[in-house]
Formats: C-alpha cells, structure tokens, sequence
C-alpha cells in the first residue's frame, strides 16, 4: 500500500462506502446518478458538512459541543436583525462569526477554567443561547432578509449549472479547517490535548488556550453554517438548528473521528457529511416511508461506528501478513 | 521433585515483532523461581501464555506434566489452579475485601450470596497470610501492599498451585516489602510454586531458589542464586558487563552559575518551605518516601500545579510560572513519574511526541514542517539509539525504556536550563537504566541544570553531586557526596519518626 | 475482507430500503381505495380515513359529528357570566407564533368580556419548549391546586395530561382541549377539523390544476395528529375527486423549513413535471417557496396555519395559499364554550372552529368578514 493510501485509509472507506450507496440508489432508481442529484447532495450537505467540521474540533480536542444548535440560531437571528435594519452584509458577516467565535470561547472558558464536562458544559449553554435566541426575537422569525446579504452567501450560478455558491464556502471552510488542524502548531495541540491531556500539559502545552481556541473555531463553524442557512431562506427563526447537533456529530464519527479525543480528520468528516446527505436524498428518491428513514439512517450510523471496530482489526491482519 | 511448569519451544508473534522465541524451560515444583530480562526481554508475554491471557502461540506449556491451554485467564485460575498478582492489581474499590476475593465464585445459599461464609472463608485466607485487615473491610482503603496481600489471597482463595507475582514491590513500603517475602516463605514451605519478576536484583537474591533469563525473546540461561552473582544476573540479561549501574562517569561539569533557585516554596498541605539552589552542570537528587511530596514539588516548579507561596528564581531572575506552557518558555522541563499516563500521547508517532515541546522550531512559515520534524525525531532515534528505529512508529506500541528515550528527545529538542527526572528508570531494565544515566550526564554536561527525583537509594546514590531529602513535604536535608550514607539518609528520609 | 463486509451491510440495508419502499406504496393504494368507496356512499358527510384512525383513546375529532359556534349559540342563546370566573389556559410552547396568537385570542376575548361587564381574567401559561410534556402536566396541576375555574388546555402529546385532566374531571372543573394534541378524557374539544384542512388544499389546488398534473406532498412529523389528518384529507379528496391528479412522492421534513427546502430541491430534480406542493404546515410552505424561487420553477405552493409570514409570502406572490384557522377567534371560541359548560348548558364533545383557505383573492380581507366573525352576547348568571 502506498504512503497516502495507509494515510487516508479511513477517507477512502467512506468514499468506497458512499459510491457502493449510490450504485445500489442508481440501480433502484436511475435518477439518483444524474449530474443535478449529485449537486444537490453536495449542497445539502453543506450546512451539516460545516457544522461537523466544528464538532470535530470540539471531538478531537477530547470534547463536544451540543451547543451548536443553538448559537446557529442566535447568529441567524442577530445576523439577520443587522442586515434588516440596513447594516452593511459584510460588516454583518464578519459581526456574525465574531459573535460565533465569542459564544463558542464562552464554552471552552467553562470547559477549562470551571473545569466543567464538556457535556455538561455545553448542554448548559445549548440552553441558554436558544434561550437568548427567543429573547432576542421575542419567538417572532426575522423576515425579509435583504437580497444584498442574500446573494453574498446563497446564490446560483448559471454558468456553472446552477451551483450555489454557498458550496464553494464549504469547500473553503474545510480547506483552511483541514490545513489548520494538521499543520499549523494550534491544530498538534488540539490533537495532543485530545490524545492525552495531561501529557500534553506535562509537555508544556497550554491545554487551556488550545481547547478554548477549538471551541472558538466550533463557534465561528456554527455561524458560518447559520448565516448560510439564513441567506438560504430569506428568514431568520429562532427554532432553527435544533437537533443539528446530532447530525453533525453523526457525520463526524462516520468521518472516523475518535469520540474520545485524539484522532480524525476534516476530510473524514467532510466524506462523513456528505454520505449523510447522499442517504437522505437516496431515501426520499426512492420514495422510502419517513418511518422507515429514521431506522435506516440509524442503521447506517451504528455500521459506520463499527466500521472502526473492523477496521482496526483488518489493520492487525495485514501487519500479520506483512511481518510473514 | 517435578516439574510445576514446562514451556517448549513457545513462540509468540505479533504485527511487526517476533516476541518470544523458541522459549524452553522448566520451574520445579515448590520453588521461587525468579524471571529476570530486560523490559521488552519477553517476561510478560510469557507469563500471559501461561495464564491464558494470550490463546495463540506456538508450543506447548505444561502443568505438572499435563498440556494446557487455557482460552482465558479465568479458565486459568479457575481450571489450571495458577493465579497471577499483577503489577497494578485490579481492585474494585467501592467492594469489600471478602468480595474483591470471591467475585464471581461467591458462597451462595440459594440465589443470595452467604455473606458470612463468605466473610468466613477469606478471614481464615487473610489470617493465614498474617493479614491486619479483614473480609468485610472496603477494599478501597487498603494500602497498596495490603492489596497485594489481598491479591494473594485470592490466588489461595481459587487453591492455586502456581502464583506469578509481576513486579510485585514497585508500590511497597520497605516494611510491606518486607512483609511480603514473609508471606512467599510461607506460600513455599507450603508447597505453592512462585513465578517471581522484578527489577530489583537485590530482592532476587534475597527470596529465589533460581532465576530463568530472557533476553530478546529468547531463553539464555537458568541459574541458582546460591551458585551466581549480581554481576553474572546483569552480564546474562543485557549481555555485557555493568560494573557499575548507576555511576557517574564524567565529574567537574558543574559550572558556577546558579541556574535556579528556590526560596520557601509551599503548597498548601503538600509541602511547605521548600528552598535550594541548582547550579548549571550540576545533578540534584531528590530522595524521600512515597508520599513526602517530591513529585508536588517538581510539578510546582514546572507550572502544573499552583504555588502558595514562595519564590522562584531562574537564571538569576524571578518568575511567576502560572503554568507549564509559561514553565517551559522561561526554561524548565519536567519528565513525568507516570510515564505510560503523563509522557507522551497514545494515538501519536514518535515525530509528535518528540517534537511536542518545540514546535516552534519546525515552522515554514505559520505551519510545521513534516520534514524538520522527522529530520529532529530521527537524529534523535540515532543518538539515544531508540528501538523499533522508526519515526512513525507509535510511541505507545514501544517498551518503557524506548518511550522514556522518546520523552527524553522530546525535552532534548527544547532549550530548557533546568531538566527534572522524575523517577526516570521506574520500571525500565537495567540496560535502558545505564542509558539513560548516560543520558542525563550529558544533558548537565551542555550546561543544564539537572533535578533527579527517586525512591531508589542506590540511584540517587551514584548519580546526585547533591542529594536533597525530603520528609512529610518539608526539606529534612541536605548531603554533599563525602555525607553519602544509606542508614543516614533513610533516617533523615523517615524523619526521625519511629512509628513508620 | 473489509470492503466485502460494507457491501454485504449496504446491499441489505439497500434491500430493506427497496422493501419499504414496496410496503409503504401498497399501504397508500389500499387507504385510497377504501377512502374512495366510503366517500362514494358518504358524499356530504365526512369522509374517513382508515389510515389516520389511530389516535389515542380511540378519540378522533375529525370522526365526530361536530358543531360549529353559530349553531350553538342558535340552539343556547346568550352566555351566562358568573362574575370573577378564572380560567386557566396552558398552551404548547410560546416559540411558535400560532401560540402566541392564541393566546392573544384568549386575553382579547377575557378582555371583551370584562368590557361588556362580567369581569373574566384568563391566565396563560406554556411549558419551556414543546417537548417539556412533564412541565406542562405541572402546570396544570398547579392550576387544579388554585381552582381555576375551567381548563383550556392543548397538549403537548396525546397522553401526558391525562392524570391531570382525570383529577379535572372528578373535581367538577370543565376542561376543554383545544387542538392538537387530544386528550380522550376531556369532556370537550374546540378545534378546526384537521381533515378538512387537507381538503380544502386539495379542491384549490385541484382547480387551480384543472384536475391534472403530478404534485407532492410535505409531511410534519407524521406523529402528529394534525400532520397525519392534514396528509390524509388531500390525499382522499384527490382520490375521489381529481383522478387526474398524481401524487408522486411525500416526504417528511419534520416542520423543518430548511429540511423542506431541500425536499423540494431533490423533487424539482425528480419530477420535472410537478405542479405543486402541499405542505403540512406554513413554515414548511415557506422553505419550499424559497426553493422554487431559486430554481425559478412554475410549482404551486400551499401550507395550513395562516402565520404572518405567509400572509406576506401571498401579497408578494410567492406563497400560493395556506388555509389559515384563525387560533386568535379559536381562543375567543374556547373561552365562550367553556363559559358555557360551566354553566351547565348542553356543549357538544366536539366544536368546529372556522378555517379557510386565504390566497391572493382574500389575502387582504379582514379576517372577521371572512369567517363571518360576531361577538357572542354575554349575560349575568
């Protein structure tokens, strides 16, 4: 095996996994295999795909952050105030993944310096910033977002057969996350802290500044995807993003992120994104009953998470032959 | 007498390394039967085999002249009558003693468990081995040579015929030590069989019949203690002649400079008062008992945890070290006691792990260069001759004397003045031992202050310039070289306190 | 070996997939045809969908002859007032505008009330969240504890009020649950009738079609009672009254207006061909507007609630149309029958309020012309 195929092992499994989906999808109805699906899937799995690249910052840094839900949804609603009442749409955007940013350090603050479980951690926060999303709103959804906003983030492109822009920010998103988590000093912290905190703080590593740092990044994830999904719809509620949070931990540990800490990577999790978005849509092609799509989908995640399991296993089999 | 236990040509493979090589042996019947080797020699695989924890191997291993092969290591204890106390026994801490014992295999009447029979059975176990706990104590509040004790018993409890001890006194107080050999006397007189392994040569001498020799995965020789030497156990294990193991090869390195100093350093409870001075070139060993709060003083030192009150001086200048990431910019570096929990990262290379403290060292730019990184990882791999020789190997999958070389390249690649060992051979054979004093000689030799922490006397011994004894987290000494006496520092050690 | 497994586990979850597939079409032709049968025989009245019959207690609104208010004020005049009465009314969740309207509803009418001289104070009340089925149990039971006068009560599940509501009833408190979650045990339901809902979709569309063409359908969470009744009103009155029509495809999106956009983006990929797109709800509706728009698409657009949003969706001709229940008179309704009941006159198990379908044509309209609003006459007990 070449160098790169043993170092992305792990991606390569889930793409091998999300082209066996679509030619089973293909077969079962050849719509599934057209160039349109296919930009659909991508698009579709945009905002989960941002999301999970957050959350594999928050996982690999031996935590979690159930929170992003929710300061999804403060940063559509404040987004979406500002840009209403006439803020200029790039000074609202820069504003917006400040203010993700801002709420997602609040976690790592309690996290490291309250020294509280991230679970817990972040349950409570998950809480309060809907809480201040309904506040902020007084439940009422933020309508008329001005197209100016709009068409920075959410626009067709006809030339390119109707692509929304909004998928080239996901590529760039998880370029620059993938290019920060493995190769800047910040992102061999994460890992370090993720893999061994003491060890790592026994290394002179400041734990506490890497991990509010990965929660700050989950944040600004968390608005990038909101601000999407607001210039998406034209409407900002302050109900969105509930349960978002659990997909995107879904794509993540379909992504090979280890959910103790330590390990994974953002093309993983991108891939894992993108087979979630690729089911769903194969489901509603083939027309399944809704019932029956949460058992599927359920199905497909617990394979995935065994999928380590075996994996590891193969893995030892191999080195086995190759040592004979 | 007969044979308690027969390996024959035992093999045992695992991805990328060939551990135990046409292993043949045998332990006579009632013996204390010493197995000695390098950390990485084969010693606990073998002893694995034989108590079912690993099913697949090559060759046959024989009890009392009967093939065995056990799929687990319950089928051993319970099937084979063979038990082994391991080097951290498991303890269910919220259990009591007697259930600790008996878990799975308690006394029932009907489908309640007999808590008196029960309770009945072990006390007469516990008295037996001359125990001052009982059944139905928690088990969580046992000492660790009282859970050692308890270990045993549970090996009896199952009427075990064969009990291998690993490392049994690694955690035990010289007088819970001394205790121990009291109890395997007794266990012999009995006609139990004992597999005994430990690091510390003097114990073999004081309690084995004869010792078996690994080294590299395969047999070398059996020798009886009565007819060998200490020198003759080290040449058969390493292969070569350690005249001395812990001794200083190069003196006059320490240089005038004071490169740290301390002044009244306390932490709350933990230690109170702490003050000394470190000179560049120089080696200071600290000594003192289990719990006198050496390691609190040096993760102080090193930012982990926070002070109460004191002052620090490094290069002549004071610090506030809030933590180890302020520690290791204003020069001091730590080797943790916990090497396997503390030292390195689990799922990470040898590239990560040594490069860990000195990132920015490897940067193009704003991002870490792989190749500088493997190029530092490997020159250190040659240096401190670390084996497997692979930068991408885990750092997890090594033995503990290679991961500690990984932790020492680790703080080699930074620029810190002051270095501190703590425990640094704890658990690491005897060549690995010699390496690393080597090691640490050269470090204070480039002009670093060294700190060396240790609960060994004749390490302390041979490598300190200085020892610093420290007692119930005060400094209860301070000896210069010509002072060096065993019976004067354990004294000082035990703080003149006669009830220990 | 590895590769092998994954096959193995997709090709049979694939399987499993194409299975229920196969089930799930079968169930819908089988609803269809007895729906058809029954509404041949059963022309006025309402038509029954098997399908839906399954809510708790064997209580289906829907199934029951219910009264609308005008007949009940005809048949028990004036409402007698005793003075001071106290209602309590717990809501689902306030985060969703059709609760708070209603609760609005509620105060306006109290506030009627006390202006025309019986003083009548209501106290609304909601859980946090609308999955917080304990704490709304609570709230009732604290409102039994201070003995409110009567109960307007609309629950988060089917079951969770139950011990309250049974404790209600023993004590003599009259409870009226009002829409959406039912509760068996309640002597009396106000509420639009969730079929017809589906109905009046399916005839507007239907003729805005002229009787041809492929539409879909966009589920809430098929749990809900509303969702499945909503679902299974158009898709009867289609059956039997619009051969020409074909539903292609329906698909929950879980009230989720992102979660519908993207249903409906799959859908315009699939079926070229689709006319429009009915949906559960208006923020569903307005998720599947937003898609349409993008691709520029010709796709009728129908939701049901009647929310602010929508109504401005229609004026801006983007939303087609959306059958609106007006929660606010729906309040004043509730308010008035429970008034009624304790009392001691004679108020039907179920009360029809008014719902109507709003498009372009009406959109503009007072609310009160349209449902042909009249206050009730109010007198002294």
């Amino acid at each position: 095996m070449s160098n790169f195929v043993k170092s992305k092992k792990r991606e390569l499994v889930v793409i091998v996994a999300i082209c066996i989906m679509a030619c089973i999808f293909t077969i079962l109805n050849p719509i599934y295999m057209t160039g349109k699906n296919f930009l659909s899937i991508m698009q579709q799995a945009t905002i989960n795909g941002i999301l999970a690249i957050g959350m594999t910052y928050a996982i690999i840094s031996g935590g979690i952050d159930l929170s992003i839900g929710c300061t999804f949804a403060i940063v559509i609603v404040t987004v979406g105030k500002m840009t209403v009442s006439g803020l200029n749409p790039v000074l609202a955007i820069f504003l917006g993944i400040l203010l993700g940013a801002a709420m997602g350090a609040i976690n790592g603050l309690l996290i490291t310096k309250m020294k509280l479980q991230p679970f817990i951690a972040t349950l409570g926060t998950m809480s309060v910033y809907r809480g201040i999303a309904y506040v902020v709103t007084g439940g009422w959804p933020v309508l008329d977002i001005p197209d100016a906003f709009r068409t920075l983030l959410s626009k067709r492109i006809s030339s390119l057969g109707g692509v929304n822009i909004y998928m080239f920010i996901f590529f760039a998103v998880a370029i620059v996350a993938g290019i920060v988590l493995a190769k800047t000093k910040f992102g061999n912290y994460i890992y370090a802290v993720g893999g061994n905190e003491e060890a790592a703080k026994l290394s002179g590593v400041n734990v506490d500044r890497a991990k509010i740092k990965a929660y700050a990044v989950t944040g600004v994830c968390a608005a990038i995807a909101g601000m999407i999904q607001l210039a998406s719809l034209g409407t900002g509620e302050p109900t969105a993003g509930s349960g978002y949070e659990l997909d995107a931990i879904a794509a993540a540990a379909i992504g090979g992120t280890r959910m103790a800490g330590g390990k994974g990577t953002i093309l993983g999790t991108v891939f894992g994104a993108i087979l979630l978005a690729a089911l769903k849509i194969g489901l509603i092609v083939l027309n399944v009953d809704t019932f029956w799509q949460y058992i599927v989908t359920g199905i497909i995640i617990i394979i995935a998470a065994y999928f380590e399991f075996i994996q590891e296993k193969f893995a030892s089999i191999v080195a086995k032959k190759e040592v004979k | 007498m007969g044979n308690a236990v027969e390996f024959k040509k035992i093999n045992k493979r695992f991805p990328g390394a060939h551990v135990l090589k046409d292993v043949t042996f045998s332990v006579k019947d009632g013996e204390v039967h010493a197995l000695l080797g390098e950390n990485g020699a084969g010693k606990s695989t073998l002893l694995n085999i034989l108590h079912g924890v690993y099913a697949e191997y090559e060759g046959e291993v024989l009890l009392h002249g009967n093939k065995v092969a056990f799929k687990n290591p319950n089928e051993a204890i319970v099937k084979g009558k063979i038990s082994k106390v391991h080097q951290e026994t498991n303890v269910v801490k919220d259990l009591t003693v007697g259930q600790n014992i008996t878990l799975g295999y308690e006394p029932k009447k009907g489908v309640f468990v007999d808590y008196k029979e029960l309770n009945n059975k072990v006390d007469n176990i516990l008295t037996q081995l001359r125990c001052k706990f009982k059944s139905s104590d928690l088990a969580g509040n046992l000492t660790a040579g009282e859970m050692q004790m308890m270990a045993i018993a549970k090996a009896l409890f199952h009427e075990s015929k064969i009990i291998s001890l690993d490392e049994p006194t690694t955690a035990l107080t010289l007088k819970e030590t001394d205790a121990l050999f009291e109890v395997i006397r007794q266990l012999k007189k009995d006609g139990i069989t004992i597999l005994y392994v430990s690091h510390r040569l003097e114990e073999i001498f004081q309690i084995c019949d004869r010792a078996s020799i690994l080294r590299d995965g395969q047999y070398i020789t059996t020798l009886n203690i009565a007819d060998t030497n200490r020198a003759e156990l080290i040449r058969n294990m390493v292969g070569r002649d350690v005249a001395a193991v812990a001794g200083r090869t190069k003196s006059g390195i320490k240089q005038k400079e004071i490169v740290l100093k301390v002044e009244g350093l306390s932490s709350g409870r933990k230690f109170q008062d702490v003050s000394f001075e470190l000179h560049r070139g120089e080696i200071v060993g600290f000594f003192g008992l289990v719990g006198a709060g050496r390691t609190e003083v040096m993760r102080t030192l090193f930012g982990a945890d926070k002070k109460t009150a004191g002052r620090v001086f490094l290069k002549g200048k004071e610090t506030h070290i809030k933590n180890t990431h302020q520690g290791l910019k204003d020069g001091i570096g730590l080797i943790p006691e916990e090497r396997k929990t503390q030292g390195f990262i689990n799922l990470q290379s040898n590239i990560n792990n040594v490069a860990l403290s000195s990132l920015e060292r490897y940067m193009s730019g704003i991002f870490v260069d792989d190749t500088k990184r493997r190029e530092n990882c490997e020159k250190y791999i040659q240096e401190l001759e670390i084996h497997p020789a692979k930068a991408d190997f885990l750092t997890s999958n090594m033995s503990g004397g290679n991961q500690q070389k990984v932790i020492l390249a680790k703080w080699m690649s930074t620029d810190v003045d002051v270095l501190i060992f703590d425990e640094p051979t704890k658990g690491v054979d005897v060549g690995a031992k010699v390496e690393i004093y080597r090691i640490m000689e050269e470090i204070a030799e480039s002009g670093k202050g060294v700190i060396l922490v240790s609960s060994e006397l004749p390490e302390v011994m041979g490598m300190s310039d200085r020892i610093m004894i420290m007692s119930e987290g005060r400094i209860a000494g301070e000896l210069n070289r010509e002072e060096y006496y065993e019976d004067h520092i354990l004294n000082l050690a035990i703080g003149g306190n006669d009830n220990e | 070996m590895k590769a092998k497994k994954l096959v193995t586990l997709l090709a049979a979850t694939a399987t499993l997939a194409t299975l229920l597939t196969g089930c799930g079409s079968k169930a819908t032709e089988a609803t269809q045809t007895v729906a058809t049968d029954e509404a041949a025989t059963e022309a006025q009245t309402e038509a029954v969908s098997e399908e839906a019959a399954a809510p708790s207690g064997d209580f289906n609104p829907d199934e029951e002859a219910g009264v609308s208010i005008e007949e009940i004020r005809e048949s028990n005049g004036a409402v007698p007032v005793k003075a001071g009465t106290k209602a309590g009314v717990v809501a689902k969740a306030f985060e969703n505008e059709y609760w708070r309207t209603l609760k609005e509803g509620y105060e306006a009418g109290a506030k009627y009330i006390t202006d025309a001289g019986f003083e009548v104070s209501v106290d609304v009340q909601a859980p946090q969240g609308e999955t917080d089925e304990q704490g709304q149990l609570a709230i009732v039971n604290n409102m039994i504890n201070q003995s409110y006068d009567m109960l307007l009560l609309s629950p988060i599940s089917d079951a969770n009020l139950t011990p309250a509501v049974e404790v209600a009833n023993e004590e003599g408190i009259p409870v009226l649950n009002v829409n959406d979650g039912l509760i068996a045990k309640a002597p009396y339901f106000v509420g639009p009738k969730a079929y017809q809902n589906g109905e009046l979709a399916a005839e507007w569309i239907s003729d805005k079609l002229s009787g041809e063409g492929q539409v879909a359908i966009v589920i809430g969470m098929p749990k809900a009672f509303a969702a499945r009744q909503r679902t299974a009103g158009f898709e009867d009155w289609m059956g039997s009254n619009a051969s020409g029509i074909e539903i292609v495809a329906k698909q929950n999106a879980d009230w989720d207006r992102q979660a519908s956009k993207e249903l409906a983006e799959t859908w315009m990929q699939q079926y070229p061909d689709l006319k429009a797109i009915f949906c559960n709800n208006d923020t569903m509706a307005l998720g599947v507007v937003e898609a349409v728009e993008e691709q520029g698409a010709d796709i009728i657009v129908v939701g049901v609630d009647g929310i602010g949003e929508a109504y401005t969706s229609i004026r801006e001709g983007k939303l087609d149309a959306t059958i609106d229940s007006f929660p606010y008179y729906k309040a004043q309704i509730a308010l008035e029958c429970g008034l009624r009941a304790m009392a001691g006159q004679d108020v039907p198990r179920v009360v029809w309020t008014p719902q109507a379908l709003i498009d372009s044509t009406n959109v503009d309209a007072n609310a009160e012309e349209i449902i042909n609003w009249t206050p009730a006459e109010y007198v002294a007990e």
